[in-house]
Formats: structure tokens, C-alpha cells, sequence
């Protein structure tokens, strides 16, 4: 990936987990129910902070 | 029962940790780096989980759920965008051979020894509540154990009147002296350092999956299970969620945000992440490896939270020990021990660090600018200062340590280790406007700095640490309810009658608040002094150098070599004094002993040097005691900075002409060597020309000659009898018939050569074709007495796209080549004509003389023909076959002859069946 492409989705990304961590996203998740026996605003919180780690490993590790 | 047991895994531990660090070194010193590694790099980092991570998350989590998170979110964000942030203050580091966060502000500010000494007192008064809460945290934890099976958080007085929290506070201070003033350089990487810190990140981690791993699988059946528990308790079940109020929303915003401040400017994290690092290229790796740490090592906190607050409903278990207290409850002393060291190492790779980062502060921004103003230390006397680094480093070690000592006993000892460590948090985050303003903000001045720093300071000292003093009961005293002296808009935990936001959020908002507004209010203000301006170009715009060697002199003056040299022996010792000097002049092609006085780059070489050493401030400091310094005027230094510009653009512009003029000359090599090619090509083209022309005017001249002759005969005897005429006329007839064809064959070759012959292709029928072409030639076979028989396949019929008068010529001319090397007597010519797979296959055979090898090679060339000259030329151009070739070689098939001397020739040629042909 050209450097400048790769320098703007970073800035992607940060803005992405910047709204992922923030009030309306959060609140729209926010129940105890159990999903594969982890309440939903865990699940939630976790894979988000998963999504944002994978997408930096994206940007940052392909080569093409 | 396991306390003796316990220390001794504890001291055991520790010597492991002296061990790699031995290790790192010595690998280091054979130039093979053991942390020179984007893994390595990013383990290190993972000093950011402390105690507070290790013990304190699940109390947080215990208490009030999710929150526990934010602390470690905001870094993730903020590592996506390291590679931009991060890889600035990496560079800016090494070309300015930074040796700490106060000596990077200090630097920028033009070296300012007041701003340094500013950021180093808030950077220790700072983490001293951070350093109480991991000797809070190991106390406790010792205590746990050393009491158990008596369950009990709260450390107590020992009988020798003493009590463990100093005890394990002066056990630290002592390894963190022996373990982080090994080395006085403190810009060469501390290699072993950082092996040990990779390795107690792997410690705390594995140890905090294993406890994790325990509650969750072996003391409960899986989350599933546990979480299913936790919603029949409704206190519980609050935890798993926000509460619906913006509160919650806004403090993890918050918390967000101030950790990703923290990640930035903890004095450990800069440590770590910004001098330690070896290659920029580890940022990448890094930036999604230390957030992955960051969530492995989360995901059983919330896990272990729950499971302690179902095991120990109503006992007076500290939540902050549910880690430790959920083994020894299940009777795992051994996963107990294990998970002990863990907290241990999570504490002390925290205060190994930041002692480290610390007393290199006090000693560098500090003590050292103070002695050398003060004239207690004069460079131009005789000593060693060396050892007064090192020593001022191990008092400020053990000082820091007490001072975390005496916080801890001091403030509420039940305030959780979270609340603790946030204010440490808040602190750092003070140094994020001059910070960042530094390295994105040219307009940032000193001033601006030092009163930002300050006012920023004094509000988060009363809003935080002061206010914490105030509760030290647990109940909030009057000071805190009404204000001092009733002032109400005074209270430190709702400044100016500001409610709604607790009080990590609320000490933030407002010294941000002040220290950003007094920052740039102030910046814009003042003037920047020269030094200032030239510092403040070096570091926004640090990725436009191209190295610290065009680094811009904003300096001029005199010194003498002696007296730099005595200087630096001074403070780096005379061993290494003399080989960075051997260094400097062996690059520089100068012999020192015909080298009297320095020049501005030795000088900036030297002060470089001494800031490894003692940081930029005080060797700022020390440099201007022994050297004659001119000052330079506004004017000058503008037209410096303007002319190094210049240059800078001069030499951008040079190199992408010089990339412009490599291409084009590649081009040109290219262009070259294509045009050579060419140039042999038409050479041989034209000596082939010239051999062409020679040969066909020789074969033309032979008839010329004979027409010439004979008719010079009749010419020359009008008597000569009619018999006698009428045969030469006859020869003359007939060597003007071979003229003509020759000359039509000439331009016929010249045609189909050049590529300017015209073809009409149409599908032509091969078995009438050679019936025709066989009809045509009998009267010549007939006249030699030749019998012609053809075999043709014509079922399917035999169908192929060419030309066909251009097929005839070929045939006529193999069938009179035939005839006409057929002997006197009994001449057979054959003619077949097959189909074999997608090619038809025709073969014209005679039983005359048949070719040598020798002549099957040369007979497809021009004017070549077959035989004997010694029997007589047989009749011919010798430029059929090379035009049959020709013809059968356009239409994509061969033409060629098998032959056996004596036995005959057979002349074949192949032409391509159209692969759609199934009939």
C-alpha cells in the first residue's frame, strides 16, 4: 500500500474507534442479554477493540 | 505457613530479573542486540500494566463495571496514530540525543533549564501517588498471604514496629538503585534493561491468564456460567451495563482521553516507547501489537470481578485482592505464589522504570543545571563528575520511593488503587499542550510553556492530590463540602460551582482548561528568543532533515579544543572522552594536533555529547562556562534559517533534477543500444544489397554476353547461310526469354522481400490446383520424355486459404525443377498430395541425380542452384526456390527437400488445414 494511502487510514481507523467507543454506538449495545454466554455491551466492547487492532494490522502489514 | 516460601520466590525472582538484564548487556556490548526487535519493543511497552491493571482493574470492575476499560482503550486509539506521533518524537529524540520527557521540553524551549527543572518536580510530585499504589498493591498482596488462610487486605504494623509497606518500599528503592544506575550514559540504549521489562510483561501476563484461566473454568463452569449468575443478582447485573444516566457515557469519554495522554507522557511510557526504541520500523508492528497485550490481559478482568463478588459476598475483602484471594479461597497455594510474583512484576517493572526516568530528570533537569548555576559544581575546575550523576540518581531513587511511601500512608489507605493511579494520570496529562504544541506548533514559546505547565499544575495539586488529603477518613471534610473558608466556588471537587462530573473528569477539564488557554495565550504574546526559534524549526519540521549533520548553527563563538576536551573528560571520563573524539575527527578528516581552536560544529559536537550525558539544559550550561559566546542578532538568524532553507530547497530541486537526468540518460543508453542494433541490422542489409546486386548483374550479364555475341555475328557477316542465322537467332530468343524471366523473378523476390507483393487469399482446392499445374507442365515433361502420375487424397476435399496463382507459381516451379533433373531416359516425376492432422502435406519427387548434402543447404538461397558446374549449369535463375519458400513460408507453412545422391529428390511443402475443417 502506497505510504500516502496507508497515512489516511490510519486516520480512518482512529476516527472509526473513536466513534465506536463513544456515546450513541455504546448505548445502542448496552444490554445484559447473554450472546455465546457473554453479556451483548462486553461482546460489544471487546470486538470493536478486536475490529480497530485488525484494521491497524491491515494498514500497517500489507504489502500491496 | 507459605511466607517463607513466598520471599523466597520473591528474591529468586528478582535475581532472574538481574539475570536477563546482565544478559541484555552483555549481548549489547558483542553487537548482538537481544532487543532489536518489534516484539521485544512492544513487550516493553507493556510496563503500562502496573499493579494497577494487575490488581486494580478488577476492584474497578467490582465497583463500577465496564469502566475499568477506558484505560486501555484510549492507548489502542492512540497507537493507531503512533506511527505519525510517535515516529516524530522518536526522531526528534535521537538527532537531539534526548534523555528524558523534561529534557525533550526542555530542548524545545531553547534549552531552557527552568522549563526542565519545571517539568521534572511535576513529573515526580506526579507519579509519587502512581508509586504508592504499587507498594499499596504489593503490601497488600504480601499481607494476603503471609496472613492466609486468615483473609484479610489491609497491612498492618508488624510486631518489630515497622510495618510491610516500608518494608517492601525499601526493598524496592534498593533494587530499583542497584538495577536502573548501572550506566551513567543515559542516551545509549539500556538494553538490558528493556529485556527485563520485556520479560516481566510476559510474567504478568501469563500469570494473570492463569488465574483468569482458573476462576473461569475450574472455580465456574465456563462464562457462560458465570455471567448467568450474575444476572440473578440485580447489584451484579448493574455492572454488565451502563447505567442510563450521561454520567457513565462522559467519564469513560474521559478516561479515554486522559489515557491516551498518559500512553504518550508517563515518564515510563517515554522511556520505553520513545528513547528505548531501536528502529522506527518497530512503531509498525508495535502499534497493533501492544493494544493486542492490552485486550488479552482485559479479558478476564471482568471475569475474576464477578466471581470474587459471588465467592466473598458480605467478607471484608478488599475487591482489589479478588485476584490474589479467589486461588488461596480454593485452596491453589501454588497458582497463588505464581500469581503473587505476577503482581510483583508488574509493580516493580513500574518502579524500575520510572525511577529510571526519574532520577535521570532530577539528576539532568534539575540538580545538575542548579550546581553548575549555583557554582557549587565549576566545569573549569579538576574532577569527576561522573559520580556526582550517579549519586544525585540513587538519592533521588530512594527519595521518590518514600515520598510514594509517605503518600501511601498519609492519604486514605482504602481509596481504591484505580483512583490512585488516575491522579498520576492527570498529572502527566499537564505536559500534553506544551507537548504536542512543541512538535506540531511553531509559535510555541518558553513562556508560554513554563505558565501553561504551572497554572495547569497548581489546579490539578488542588483538585486531586489535595482534595484526596482532605478525605483521608473516608468521609469528606468540611474543606471539601464548603471550601476553604466557605468559599464555595472554591471546592476543590466543583471548581467554580462546576457539578455533574466526577472528580477525575472535572480536575482534567479544568487544568487543561487553564494550562491550555495560558499556553497559547502566552505563546502568542511573546517573542521567542533566537535559540528558541532555531530549536522550535528542528523539531516541527524534523522530518525535512535529513540528518543532525545540516542541523542549523543559530551559534557563533570561540573555544579551544584543550578546553572542550577537559570539559567532557569531566563528565564522560577520559577513556570515552577520547574515542568520541577520535570518532568525530577520523569522519571528519582533522588532526587534532594541528587543530587549536573549535569551530561551531565541534562545539555543538560536544555539547551533544554532554547532553547523552546530563541532558540538553545542563549542557547548554556547561558548554557556555567554557566558551567565548558571540551573541547573533534577530536579523542574522533569520537570514541563517532563511539561507539553510534555501539550501534545503536548492538541494531537493538538485536531487530530483539529478533523478530526472539518471532517467533520461537511462533512456538514452536504451534509445542507444536499440539504434545500434538497428545500425548492424541495415548493415548487413546492405552488404546482403550489395551481394545481391553483384550476383544479379553477373547472372545478367551471362545472356547480355551471348546476345551481344550473336547478334555482333550477324551484325558483322550479312552473308552467313540462313541455317546458321536462324539458330543464332534462336540462342538470341532464347537468352532474352531467360533475361526477361529473370528479370521478372528479380522483382518479383524484391516484392515478396520488402513485403509490398499483393495477395488476393481465397480457398483454394489443392487437387484441381495440382491437376492444372500438372496439365501445364506435361509439354515439357512430354518434350524429356518425362511421365508424371499423381496421388491425390481428396476425400474430404482439400481445402486451404492462400493465394492462388502464388500456389500455382510453387507447384510449377517444383514440377519444372523435377523435370528438369529427371535423366534422359525414363523419368518418373510423382506428385502426392496428403492430409496429416492439421497440415496438407505435398510431395514432388523425380528419380534424377538427387542433391548432396552439402547442396540441400544452399540450394533455398538466392542465384544458388544444385550440381556440378562441371557438367554444365543446368537451366534456371536459381531464384525459384527462394520465392517458393517465400510463398509457402507466408502462408504459414515449409518448405523443404529429402534427398539421397543417386536415388532423386523430393521437394515437400506443408500448408495449415483450417482447424475448423470437418468435412
Amino acid at each position: 500500500m502506497p505510504s500516502g494511502v496507508r497515512n489516511q487510514w490510519l486516520v480512518v481507523i482512529f476516527a472509526l474507534g473513536c466513534l465506536l467507543f463513544s456515546f450513541p454506538l455504546l448505548a445502542l449495545f448496552n444490554h445484559a442479554d447473554l450472546l455465546f454466554g457473554v453479556p451483548l455491551s462486553v461482546l460489544y466492547v471487546f470486538a470493536a477493540w478486536l475490529l480497530i487492532i485488525g484494521l491497524t494490522f491491515l494498514s500497517h502489514e500489507q504489502r500491496n | 505457613m507459605i511466607g517463607g516460601v513466598m520471599i523466597a520466590v520473591a528474591l529468586a525472582y528478582l535475581g532472574v530479573l538481574f539475570a536477563i538484564a546482565y544478559y541484555g548487556d552483555r549481548r549489547a556490548a558483542c553487537g548482538r542486540s537481544i532487543i532489536n526487535n518489534p516484539y521485544v519493543y512492544a513487550l516493553s511497552m507493556g510496563v503500562y500494566c502496573t499493579a494497577w491493571t494487575y490488581y486494580g482493574s478488577v476492584g474497578r470492575a467490582a465497583g463500577s463495571g465496564l469502566s475499568f476499560l477506558p484505560i486501555y482503550i484510549g492507548p489502542t486509539l492512540i497507537a493507531v496514530l503512533w506511527w505519525f506521533v510517535l515516529r516524530k518524537m522518536v526522531r526528534i529524540s535521537r538527532i537531539n540525543r534526548i534523555t528524558t520527557i523534561a529534557d525533550f521540553m526542555a530542548s524545545r524551549y531553547g534549552k531552557s533549564t527552568s522549563l526542565g527543572g519545571l517539568v521534572t518536580v511535576i513529573a515526580v510530585i506526579g507519579i509519587v501517588p502512581y508509586i504508592s499504589l504499587q507498594l499499596d498493591a504489593v503490601s497488600a498482596s504480601f499481607m494476603l498471604l503471609w496472613r492466609h488462610p486468615q483473609a484479610t487486605g489491609v497491612p498492618a504494623i508488624t510486631p518489630g514496629g515497622l510495618d510491610t509497606a516500608l518494608w517492601v518500599t525499601l526493598g524496592m528503592a534498593a533494587f530499583a538503585v542497584l538495577f536502573g544506575t548501572r550506566h551513567l550514559d543515559v542516551t545509549e540504549h539500556h538494553e538490558g534493561l528493556v529485556a527485563a521489562i520485556a520479560f516481566e510483561s510476559i510474567v504478568k501476563l501469563t500469570a494473570f491468564l492463569a488465574v483468569g484461566f482458573f476462576v473461569t473454568f475450574v472455580l465456574f463452569e465456563g462464562p457462560g456460567d458465570l455471567f448467568g449468575q450474575a444476572q440473578q443478582e440485580p447489584a451484579l447485573m448493574q455492572l454488565l451495563t451502563f447505567s442510563d444516566a450521561m454520567l457513565d457515557y462522559g467519564e469513560w469519554a474521559w478516561l479515554t482521553g486522559l489515557s491516551m495522554l498518559a500512553i504518550l507522557f508517563l515518564p515510563r511510557q517515554f522511556q520505553m516507547a520513545v528513547l528505548e526504541n531501536m528502529d522506527e520500523q518497530h512503531i509498525r508492528k508495535a502499534s497493533w501489537l501492544f493494544p493486542l497485550y492490552l485486550l488479552v490481559i482485559n479479558i478476564f478482568v471482568l471475569p475474576i470481578a464477578l466471581a470474587g463478588l459471588i465467592t466473598f459476598q458480605g467478607q471484608p475483602l478488599d475487591a482489589d485482592l479478588y485476584v490474589l484471594g479467589l486461588p488461596l479461597m480454593a485452596g491453589s497455594e501454588l497458582l497463588a505464589l505464581f500469581v503473587f510474583i505476577g503482581g510483583l512484576s508488574a509493580a516493580t517493572s513500574m518502579v524500575i522504570v520510572d525511577t529510571v526516568a526519574l532520577s535521570t530528570m532530577v539528576s539532568n533537569d534539575l540538580m545538575m543545571p542548579l550546581l553548575l548555576q549555583l557554582r557549587i559544581l565549576r566545569p573549569g575546575e579538576r574532577g569527576d563528575y561522573g559520580g556526582v550523576l550517579l549519586a544525585i540518581r540513587r538519592v533521588a531513587i530512594v527519595a521518590i520511593m518514600l515520598m510514594g511511601y509517605v503518600y501511601f500512608r498519609v492519604t486514605d489507605t482504602t481509596a481504591s488503587l484505580v483512583s490512585i493511579g488516575l491522579i498520576s494520570f492527570a498529572a502527566v496529562a499537564q505536559f500534553a499542550p506544551a507537548f504536542l504544541g512543541g512538535i506540531y506548533w511553531k509559535g510555541g514559546t518558553r513562556a508560554g510553556a513554563l505558565i501553561g505547565l504551572i497554572a495547569g499544575f497548581l489546579v490539578w495539586a488542588y483538585t486531586l492530590p489535595l482534595a484526596a488529603l482532605h478525605s483521608i477518613s473516608g468521609a469528606p471534610d468540611a474543606f471539601l463540602l464548603n471550601g476553604p473558608w466557605g468559599i464555595a466556588w472554591l471546592r476543590p471537587y466543583n471548581l467554580f460551582g462546576l457539578t455533574g462530573m466526577d472528580p477525575v473528569a472535572h480536575a482534567l477539564f479544568w487544568s487543561l482548561f487553564v494550562n491550555v488557554a495560558a499556553y497559547v495565550g502566552v505563546s502568542l504574546f511573546t517573542q521567542p528568543t533566537v535559540l528558541e526559534q532555531g530549536q522550535a524549526a528542528r523539531f516541527v519540521d524534523v522530518f525535512d532533515y535529513a540528518s543532525n549533520s545540516d542541523a542549523v548553527f543559530l551559534w557563533r563563538g570561540t573555544a579551544t579544543v584543550e578546553a572542550l576536551r577537559s570539559l567532557l573528560e569531566r563528565f564522560l571520563g577520559a577513556a570515552r572522552t577520547e574515542r568520541l573524539l577520535d570518532d568525530y575527527a577520523h569522519r571528519r578528516g582533522m588532526d587534532w594536533a594541528a587543530t587549536q581552536q573549535a569551530d561551531a560544529e565541534l562545539v555543538q559536537h560536544a555539547e551533544r555529547m554532554l547532553a547523552g550525558a546530563m541532558g540538553a539544559a545542563s549542557a547548554r550550561v556547561a558548554i557556555a562556562s567554557v566558551v567565548q559566546e558571540e551573541r547573533l542578532s534577530m536579523d542574522e538568524v533569520l537570514r541563517i534559517l532563511d539561507e539553510t532553507s534555501q539550501v534545503r530547497a536548492y538541494s531537493r530541486q538538485l536531487e530530483s533534477r539529478t533523478q530526472q537526468l539518471e532517467q533520461k540518460s537511462r533512456e538514452l543508453e536504451a534509445a542507444t543500444k536499440e539504434l545500434r542494433a538497428a545500425n548492424e541490422r541495415l548493415q548487413e542489409l546492405d552488404r546482403l544489397k550489395d551481394d545481391f546486386i553483384s550476383t544479379v548483374t553477373h547472372e545478367l550479364r551471362t545472356p547480355l554476353t551471348s546476345i551481344r555475341a550473336f547478334s555482333e555475328i550477324l551484325y558483322d557477316n550479312p552473308t552467313i547461310d540462313v541455317e546458321r542465322r536462324t539458330r543464332f537467332l534462336e540462342i538470341i530468343l532464347k537468352e532474352s526469354e531467360r533475361l526477361t524471366r529473370l528479370i521478372n523473378q528479380v522483382l518479383d523476390l524484391a516484392k515478396l522481400e520488402s513485403g509490398a507483393a499483393e495477395w488476393s487469399t481465397t480457398e483454394v482446392n489443392m487437387a484441381n490446383l495440382i491437376g492444372e499445374a500438372v496439365t501445364a507442365s506435361s509439354g515439357m515433361a512430354a518434350e524429356k520424355g518425362v511421365q508424371i502420375s499423381t496421388q491425390v487424397e481428396n476425400e474430404p476435399p482439400l481445402l486451404v486459404w492462400a493465394d492462388r496463382d502464388r500456389i500455382m507459381q510453387v507447384m510449377l516451379n517444383l514440377l519444372s525443377n523435377a523435370v528438369k533433373f529427371c535423366p534422359a531416359e525414363g523419368g518418373r516425376v510423382s506428385v502426392e498430395a496428403a492430409r496429416q492432422g492439421q497440415w496438407l502435406v505435398v510431395r514432388v519427387a523425380d528419380n534424377g541425380q538427387g542433391i548432396t548434402r552439402e547442396d540441400q543447404k544452399v540450394i533455398f538461397d538466392k542465384f544458388r542452384q544444385g550440381g556440378d558446374p562441371r557438367r554444365g549449369r543446368p537451366q534456371g535463375t536459381g531464384l525459384g526456390l527462394p520465392i517458393s519458400a517465400q510463398i509457402i513460408d507466408h502462408f504459414g507453412g515449409k518448405l523443404w527437400v529429402e534427398s539421397t545422391p543417386g536415388e532423386g529428390a523430393t521437394f515437400v511443402f506443408t500448408l495449415p488445414l483450417p482447424v475448423d475443417d470437418k468435412q
